[in-house]
């Protein structure tokens, strides 16, 4: 039966084949997860994820731990098999081809740097499975142990370094074999702060030097807005946002995300009214109504949120009499110096607290805990938030 | 109570700590040199002795109270005759090469079965593991004689084995396994098999798993990651489960005995029947004193490889 249908069938697919590679080739980015979920043992680690990451980006999947950042970029690195879905490298796809086989390389999070073997055999660890010739492979070494700034070091062991070291001998050693993606796992976790700042300029500097696709996993936000071009945010097992660093902080799309990333103000209400240019709250936490300008698709008598930054909540004393939209009096409570800014939280007369940053510059004039002060915002600074 | 509170009062006030420290430091010399370094002397000694009808069966007997000049005559009358003596005869050379060739055969085979067993263990669920581990250990909590015996009444013309076997049509007539090197090899196994497992499942325990990922992200396929990582990091604990399992089994007594047969040639049983049939004292101690000499060197190799291996 099939045998016989098969000469027909075939016929008609081979007329527009020749057209169709090249059409999708334009279309498909590098990585496309399609329709992909994971379950171990029935909980569900990554649930009918999409998702497309393009050629040369640097990419970063963010979220709290046990969102199911790790276990997607464990099965594009082939060390997870999808329960179902498919995932796509330059428009083939990833099933059936085992870790070894696949253009990917990634950078493990404890390192997992081979302790018998020096810094130099480490990075030649990938580069001896290729069948390069031993000049070919001391050459790439020699670059790679260049390009991570540890000529000096080669001859050590793993344990002879510091931590920094390591973290860069296990960029090297992924780096070596020219993956077409590579993976980094919360490659600067294991840092302290001020080597983390940087080796986060290296990573983006030597990742525009060699135009690798990068695609990083970090529970932290700092680390993904300094690091990625574009960022996902994911929540259990689910994408949230994907969108570039500025996007996701100052449009974030749900509560989730707003108050994943950096600090900010939610304030809880019932939509009064909403049209083409704003959309307006009555927030009982304030006693007010307030009002974002960003066009929303908000109905009046719907329930949802205010998001507004601290940044851009404007402080003053109070002098004489304050009124317009976005405009709240209340009394300093408390404030954490930063540094460069201050940040406040002034109570209001219903006792709800906003959060708002004053850079110290000399031209703020003083503010002092208890102080009365008058908060107001520009509307197209707000958020309105329905998820 | 109050005795060593006060004694911890005195030892944080210095002196009394650091004397400690340093006693603590000789005990296991002391540990050696009472129970190893003097009876090995005592052994050598006799070892150069000569037998003799008597009591104790060998002469010179050394007495200091007989005073220097008498004592330096008798010493002057040891000799390495036992040595030579050994050399000469090929009945010891061969029980020598014979045990080590057993005790060789035989580590290999539990290297085989430890290791994965060990494997199994190292990646079984974390609660499991102190499990599994007193299960590895139980058998030492039955006598080792009744272990070692027991096989006898499985390895025999009419054992276990050979009833399973037949019943199954694997065989047509039961198999003379019992009383044969095969045997021997098969005890040896079997007890020391404990003594490779823990040492191996100590090494494959401490393997971060990312390791063996890492191995195969870079392009080996996983037979090869294997060996490449797992077993090349074990290296240390297939040496020590070895030298565990080796070193005994050269002189292994009970197990030849009682499961080899009259073409079983163990060094062990040969220096039991010196010993105690001939009553060739002097001739047993210098077959026990080249048989430790024997098993120094690869307890040296050892060690050169462990320093090597911490550098």
């Amino acid at each position: 039966m099939s045998a016989l249908a098969s000469p027909a069938m075939t016929g008609a697919p081979l007329g527009d084949s020749a057209a169709e590679p090249i059409a999708k080739r334009a279309a498909e980015p590098l990585i496309r997860f399609d329709h992909v979920r994971k379950t171990f043992g029935g909980v569900v680690a990554v649930a009918d994820l999409s998702l497309d990451i393009e050629e040369g980006e640097f990419f970063a999947l963010l979220g709290p731990s046990g969102c199911g950042k790790t276990t997607l970029m464990r099965m594009l690195a082939g060390f997870e098999t999808p329960t179902s879905g498919d995932i796509r490298l330059a428009g083939k796809s990833l099933a059936g081809v085992p870790a070894h086989k696949r253009p990917t390389n990634m950078m493990f999070q404890s390192y997992a740097l081979f302790p018998h073997l020096s810094v130099w055999d480490n990075i030649a660890f990938g580069l001896r499975r290729e069948g390069l010739n031993a000049a070919a492979i001391r050459a790439r070494v020699d670059d790679m142990l260049s390009l991570v700034q540890l000529t000096a070091q080669a001859r050590r062991k793993p344990h002879q370094l510091s931590g920094g070291q390591r973290q860069r001998v296990a960029l090297a050693r992924s780096l070596a074999k020219e993956p077409r993606v590579l993976l980094l796992d919360e490659p600067l976790a294991a840092l302290d702060k001020k080597l983390r700042g940087e080796t986060q300029f290296e990573l983006t500097a030597i990742q525009r030097r060699l135009g690798i696709t990068f695609v990083i996993v970090t529970h932290d936000q700092d680390e993904a807005m300094v690091l990625a071009d574009r960022i996902a945010v994911m929540r259990e097992g689910g994408i949230e946002q994907v969108g570039t660093p500025a996007e996701i902080y100052e449009a974030p799309v749900s509560r989730a995300v707003a108050s994943f990333i950096g600090e900010i103000n939610l304030i809880e209400g019932t939509v009064a009214h909403a049209d083409a240019r704003e959309t307006a709250l009555d927030a009982p936490a304030l006693g007010t109504r307030v009002v974002a300008s960003p066009a929303g698709a908000a109905r009046a008598g719907e329930a949802g949120c205010l998001a507004i930054r601290p940044e851009k909540v404007a402080m003053r004393r109070v002098n004489g009499h304050s009124d317009g939209p976005n405009t709240l009096t209340g009394t300093v409570s408390d404030a954490a110096f930063m540094g460069e800014d201050t940040l406040y939280r002034v109570r209001l007369e219903t006792g709800h607290l906003i959060k708002t940053r004053r850079s110290n510059t000399r031209d703020g004039g003083t503010i002092r805990l208890g102080d009365r002060v008058v908060l107001n915002w520009d509307p197209a600074d707000a958020v309105f938030l329905e998820r | 109570m109050p005795s060593s509170s006060n004694a911890e009062a005195r030892a944080g006030r210095g002196g009394r700590r650091v004397l400690n420290a340093s006693f603590v430091g000789l005990l296991p010399y002391v540990w050696l040199l009472v129970f190893f370094l003097i009876p090995f002397l005592i052994v050598l000694k006799i070892s150069l002795s000569t037998a003799f009808y008597g009591q104790p069966p060998y002469e010179p007997v050394l007495d200091l109270a007989e005073g220097v000049g008498a004592t330096w005559e008798k010493v002057k009358t040891l000799s390495l005759g036992n040595y030579t003596f050994l050399a000469s005869d090929s009945l010891y050379v061969e029980a020598y090469l014979s045990s080590l060739k057993i005790a060789a055969i035989a580590t290999v085979l539990t290297l085989l079965c430890g290791f994965p067993i060990a494997h199994a263990m190292a990646r079984a669920p974390r609660g499991w593991r102190p499990l599994l581990i007193a299960l590895v250990i139980m058998p030492f909590w039955t006598s080792f004689l009744i272990r070692v015996y027991a096989w006898v009444g499985i390895l025999k013309r009419e054992g276990l084995l050979n009833a399973v076997l037949l019943e199954l049509g694997a065989i047509g007539e039961p198999l003379t396994i019992l009383n044969t090197n095969f045997a021997v090899i098969v005890g040896i196994v079997y007890a020391y098999l404990p003594f490779m497992i823990l040492p191996l499942y100590a090494a494959l325990e401490r393997q971060d798993p990312a390791l063996l990922e890492a191995a195969s992200d870079l392009g080996s396929p996983p037979w090869l990651a294997f060996w490449q990582v797992t077993v090349r990091l074990s290296v240390p604990g297939i040496v020590a489960g070895s030298l565990l399992v080796f070193i005994p089994a050269v002189g292994e007594f009970v197990i030849p005995n009682l499961l080899g047969g009259s073409n079983t040639l163990m060094i062990g049983q040969t220096l039991w029947n010196e010993f105690f049939l001939n009553h060739d004292w002097p001739l047993s101690s210098a077959v026990a004193v080249v048989l430790l000499v024997i098993l120094v060197v690869p307890i040296t190799l050892f060690q050169r490889y462990q320093a090597r291996e911490v550098e």
